[in-house]
C-alpha cells in the first residue's frame, strides 16, 4: 500500500515536471517567433520581495511622480 | 522579519484601507513567506527516502514499464530536492491555513495559494470547484483523524500534507 501510495506521487509529480517542462517550451518556442533577432538578456523574474516593494509603492502613493 | 513585512503586516491590519489593498497585502505576505523557505539538502531525510531505489519487485516492473526504464533506482537528487523543496512550502501554506487566530485574509490568501500550486488539476478540489472560503470552512479539527496506509492517525499540527488539513 505504502509502495503503491508512492508510486501514485512519483507519477503525479512526474506528470506536473513535464507540463512545467511543456510549458517552459512553449513559452521559449513563442519567444523565438517574436524576438528572435533580440539579443538583449532575459529579465530576471521578479522575486516576492521585489514584487511587495512595488505593490507597497502603489498603495502608499507611488515614488516616482 | 524584514521591512516589507513589517509595511504589509500593518496594511493588512488596517480596517480604514481598502479591503483590496488588504487582500493584495495578505498574498504578498503569503508569497515572502513562501519564497523564505530554504532549498533542503542532499542529506534531508525525505529527499534520502525518495532516492531510495524500488524494493518491490512487482511494482519495480510496473515501474519500468511505465517509465520505459527511467528512474527504477529512485528519484535524481535534483529531482528529489524539489520534491521536497515544494513539500516544506506547501506546509507553511497549510501552517497558515490553519492558523485559526491568524487573519482570515492571509489564510484565504494561503488557501488559494494551496489551490493553485499544490492541487492537481485531477484532484476532486478542482474537479468539484472548491474555493479558498470553502477550503476554509472544510479544515479537519486539531483533533481529527486522517486515514493513511498505516490505516488511522491523528492529523499532524503543523501539518505535515493536504490530508492533516482536507479530506
Amino acid at each position: 500500500m505504502a509502495a503503491a501510495m508512492r508510486l501514485a506521487d512519483v507519477l503525479l509529480a512526474r506528470e506536473q515536471r513535464e507540463l512545467a517542462e511543456l510549458k517552459a517550451a512553449a513559452r521559449n518556442a513563442d519567444k523565438g517567433e517574436t524576438s528572435a533577432a533580440d539579443t538583449t538578456p532575459e529579465p530576471q523574474p521578479e522575486t516576492a520581495e521585489e514584487a511587495a516593494r512595488r505593490f507597497l509603492d502603489t498603495v502608499n502613493g507611488g515614488t516616482d511622480e | 522579519m524584514s521591512s516589507e513585512m513589517n509595511a504589509l503586516t500593518a496594511l493588512l491590519a488596517d480596517e480604514t484601507k481598502a479591503v483590496a489593498d488588504r487582500r493584495n497585502a495578505a498574498i504578498h505576505l503569503v508569497c515572502l513567506r513562501v519564497e523564505a523557505v530554504p532549498e533542503p539538502s542532499a542529506h534531508d531525510p525525505e529527499v534520502l527516502e525518495l532516492r531510495k531505489p524500488w524494493t518491490d519487485p512487482a511494482l519495480a516492473q510496473e515501474w519500468t514499464e511505465i517509465t520505459k526504464g527511467r528512474s527504477v533506482n529512485g528519484w535524481t537528487s535534483k529531482d528529489a530536492i524539489a520534491e521536497v523543496h515544494k513539500r516544506h512550502r506547501l506546509r507553511v501554506l497549510l501552517g497558515i491555513v490553519v492558523d485559526q487566530p491568524g487573519h482570515s485574509l492571509m489564510r484565504l490568501a494561503a488557501a488559494d495559494a494551496v489551490l493553485t500550486d499544490h492541487i492537481p488539476s485531477k484532484h476532486s478540489f478542482k474537479i468539484n470547484g472548491r474555493t479558498s472560503p470553502w477550503l476554509l470552512d472544510n479544515i479537519r479539527p486539531a483533533d481529527g483523524f486522517k486515514w493513511t496506509d498505516q490505516g488511522k492517525q491523528p492529523v499532524c499540527r503543523p501539518p505535515m500534507d493536504l490530508q492533516d488539513v482536507w479530506e
